[in-house]
């Protein structure tokens, strides 16, 4: 049986770990757990791991250390989760200064302290290793992980992603009639059997990437782009808001913007970190040792 | 002398604890340390309130109902809505299963062994060798627990059609006979579940009642004298005598104190009298809905495996009726500030909303039970080292071992503890002398 | 240093603008680097976004007049509403409104092609400038002192 490490980083909800105990005896009974905080009392990270399962954002110095440790000790590692591949909804907080969250507590008196501390953005797992494969996804949707963690236990294979988008795979009727307006989620009644976008209601399914099945939109609730980018983009937040504005862009814009007032937590609520501008550029100004030009 | 338990493994969350010692043996410090950290009472600001219910349940990925219940009731409470009937008929369900697989975690994978005295690196490699057929019990009953959730709530974990102003959609024919049967199969595998654990629980509780019993406060949620998970008043027990306070004045009751020797503020009960220690969770709703007080903490655990049974019970009521199509109300945007409360698995949770007139937050306020747990869990192991170490003659294993079961009988979900910006609350240094040792 | 403005351009309106005012021999400010694209509704927020990466100033996205000037219909509509989104997500994000732009300039109008780049030029010069965007894993760690 293969060797699998369990490891939470920092900025998690232990969500996707979850998703994996949920999985029960389909996964839990055709690997050995060397490492796990959560359900297994180890003390270090062995060495020779075969597969190491990292989940949440890399948000403090010592889940910088873990990582390269586990980097090391391991032959493959798989960022399970969009915190772990993207960044995730940790990565929100890039729109915030974090000295400035910590004076708001503390006041001008902040001790040393025998906590690790934070690194100045949140980040995805890619941006301190190399990370062999990403199950994105918040949680990942059960058969999704189940089908892909199967295939890499029992025949070490890593499935390809998706190539279509979670538009493709949504069964609501799509009549390619736009509504003329924009609403809030809740400020109208929805039709739940026939396309969001199209009742002027916004679903982010049109730049996320398939797997899921259109999990949400088929059951009524809007996506929020959960999964992360379609193949071959790197910024999904960028692509969402040029979808969006195209889909919408006979509504004159002042409405355009009353209705969608948060664009960052609209179109990079999980990808932030892993965006084209990847932090509030506020950070940059409190840094002390910075080449400002 | 200095013993350090890094990680402290079977929690959500991370954690260690360190302990220090004096030559004498005595307890100088004990420190209670949590490493993680997201600052969602910053990421919310400035998000649409109707998007909060999803986002704020990302706080926790075991108690993702119970957050996205407060959020949204919260969230109604700051807009002036009220969702119908169907809609929160709904929202107990979702939110009872949820409490249900949580609880079900809790007990089976991360507290079950030590009451067995599992010696192992791997307790669930032993639990599958010795107790197969319990853990396939729980492995059943939460896949049905998180069914439930699935088919009220959209998405087993974070569910996504709790919204603000009702439930987006409501089960069809086909989804609601599914979720007839699996609510009536729930409550007959949690039956067994009780009846071959039951004894395990209250066997150890009971040979270490002396050496866990701590005296404390306790608040839950009550409406209309019983214990109500989804709405109520807070109702603070003190040695029998029951206070009930609107849940919007929630800060008259629990203030942050400034310790004099730390710079840590914890969440304190201000009672008439004096500043106490308090409690929520399962062992509080127990005391709460009973005249007798029960101090044990190790009584948290059967507090939990028959909150499981209960509820279950509940939710095979709840369904009997089918459901309203689209039970939500529409929304209409307006500053406002609304509080909102429910029981969470591990105890009383709080989330508190200011918007703007547009409907945009601007600030965010979330008190988390295993916040309000904090200074207990630290006393906890204050208490529990002193009376396990007797004439200087301290057992590590044995010292580790009773810190373990402390810690783990309040279900601590550091996740959820660490929403704000700094782990601040749960970091104590406490020296015989009250000298700072360490702080955040 | 005179700022540097990622010029973005319509082939059938105001690529030719600014053409108009090459041919007229109208000055502007060097500071304008133009890129011709087929229509405006090719003017994608990313080459914005990657352009205030990489140490550009400001962004110019132009095109052909509403309501009907544009040679494919629509192209114009989805600049405007991607350039609203774009410019509110510019100021979450730190980098502030006032470093996009979108103006609409025919094929006649060399003047104002000239005048537009020279005020922009003008206005970028009085902000801050932008400091290097570093990768998260060069922001290094919080320092509590």
């Amino acid at each position: 049986m293969i060797k699998v490490a369990l490891v939470g980083l920092s900025g998690y909800c232990s969500g996707c770990e979850v998703a994996l105990i949920d999985l029960g005896q389909e996964i839990l009974t055709k690997v050995n757990i060397v490492y796990s905080t959560l359900v297994a009392d180890y003390e270090e990270i062995p060495s020779n791991i075969d597969l190491s399962l990292v989940s949440g954002a890399v948000r403090t110095e010592h889940d910088i250390e873990i990582l390269k440790e586990i980097r090391e000790k391991s032959s493959k590692v798989i960022a399970l989760g969009t915190c772990a591949s993207f960044g995730g909804i940790p990565g929100l907080a890039n729109l915030y200064v974090v000295r400035d969250m910590l004076k708001e507590v503390y006041g001008e008196k902040v001790l040393p302290v025998e906590v690790p501390k934070l690194t100045r953005a949140a980040a995805p797992v890619s941006e301190y290793i190399e990370v062999d494969y990403m199950i994105p996804g918040c949680p990942p949707p059960y058969k999704l992980l189940r089908d892909t963690l199967l295939s890499i236990v029992e025949k070490n294979t890593f499935p390809k992603p998706p190539s279509k988008t979670v538009c493709d795979e949504c069964p609501l009727e799509k009549k390619d009639e736009f509504s003329s307006k924009v609403y809030r989620l809740g400020e109208i009644e929805i039709d739940p059997s026939r396309c969001l976008l199209e009742q002027g209601i916004l679903c982010m399914g049109i730049a996320t990437v398939a797997g899921c099945k259109a999990h949400c939109p088929s059951r009524g609730a809007p996506c929020r782009g959960c999964r992360g980018p379609p193949p071959s983009i790197s910024d999904q937040g960028e692509r969402l808001l040029s979808a969006i504005a195209s889909v919408f862009s006979r509504i004159d814009p002042q409405q355009l913007l009353e209705k969608i007032p948060d664009p960052a937590g609209y179109f990079y609520r999980f990808t932030l970190p892993s965006g084209t501008i990847p932090y509030n550029i506020k950070v940059l100004r409190r840094v002390k040792h910075e080449d400002r030009d | 002398m200095k013993i350090e338990i890094s990680p402290l493994t079977r929690l959500e969350g991370h954690a260690k604890v360190v302990i220090k010692l004096d030559e004498r043996g005595q307890i100088e410090s004990a420190k209670f340390m949590v490493l993680g950290f997201r600052g969602f009472e910053k990421i919310l600001v400035g998000r649409p309130i109707e998007e909060a219910p999803r986002i704020a349940s990302r706080i926790c990925g075991i108690c993702q109902v119970a957050h996205s219940m407060a959020s949204a009731k919260a969230a109604e409470n700051a807009l002036e809505i009220t969702p119908p009937e169907d809609a929160i008929r709904l929202r107990r369900i979702m939110h009872y299963a949820g409490i249900i697989q949580s609880h079900l975690l809790h007990l089976i994978f991360l507290a079950l062994p030590d009451y067995l005295e599992f010696k192992a690196n791997d307790p669930l490699e032993m639990l599958l060798k010795e107790k197969p057929e319990i853990v396939k019990s729980t492995i059943t009953a939460r896949t049905f627990s998180q069914e439930i959730v699935e088919l009220t709530g959209g998405k087993s974990i974070h569910p996504v059609l709790n919204a603000v102003g009702g439930v987006l959609n409501s089960p069809d024919n086909e989804k609601y006979r599914k979720l007839v049967i699996k609510a009536k199969n729930l409550v007959k595998i949690l039956n067994e579940i009780v009846e071959k654990t039951e004894e395990i629980f209250y066997k150890k509780a009971e040979e270490l009642r002396e050496i866990f019993e701590m005296n404390t406060l306790y608040i839950a949620l009550v409406n209309k004298n019983n214990v109500d998970f989804y709405e109520g008043e807070l109702c603070i027990k003190n040695s029998n005598i029951l206070e009930k306070i609107p849940p919007d004045k929630y800060s008259s009751i629990l203030t942050e104190k400034t310790i004099k020797h730390t710079y840590i503020k914890y969440p304190y009960v201000k009672t008439a009298a004096k500043e106490e220690l308090t409690r929520v969770g399962p062992l509080a709703r127990y005391n709460v809905s009973n005249i007798k007080t029960e101090n044990n903490m190790l009584y948290y655990n059967i507090s939990r495996l028959k909150e499981c049974l209960q509820l279950a019970e509940e939710i095979e009521k709840l369904v009997d009726r089918p459901f309203k199509e689209k039970p939500y109300t529409a929304i209409t945007f307006h500053e406002g500030e609304g509080v909102g409360v429910v029981e969470a698995p591990r105890g009383l949770l709080i989330h508190h909303y200011r918007c703007d007139e547009k409907g945009l937050i601007t600030k965010a306020n979330i008190i988390v039970p295993t916040t309000i747990n904090a200074p207990s869990i630290e006393e906890s192991i204050k208490i529990v080292s002193a009376r396990c170490i007797k004439n200087g003659n301290i057992d590590k294993e044995k010292l580790k071992y009773f810190i373990g079961l402390a810690v783990r009988s309040y279900d601590p979900c550091l996740s959820c503890a660490t929403h704000t910006e700094t782990s601040a609350p749960l970091i104590k240094v406490v020296d015989y002398k009250g000298r700072v040792l360490a702080l955040l | 240093m005179k700022p540097k403005i990622l010029v973005l351009t319509c082939t059938y309106c105001s690529y030719a603008g600014a053409d108009m005012a090459g041919v007229s021999k109208i000055q502007y400010p060097p500071s304008a680097y133009i890129v011709r694209l087929i229509c405006s509704g090719r003017e994608e927020a990313l080459f914005a976004l990657i352009a205030l990466k990489s140490g550009f100033d400001g962004v110019l996205f132009s095109g052909c007049h509403l309501p009907a000037d544009c040679h494919f219909i629509s192209g114009n509509y989805k600049a405007r509403a991607r350039v609203a989104l774009l410019k509110k997500l510019l100021s979450q994000l730190g980098v502030g409104k006032n470093r996009v732009k979108l103006e609409w300039i025919s094929a006649s109008e060399g003047e104002k092609f000239a005048r537009v780049i020279s005020e922009f030029t003008e206005e970028l010069e009085e902000m801050k400038p932008l400091p290097k965007i570093v990768r998260i894993r060069d922001l290094g760690v919080e320092e509590y002192d």
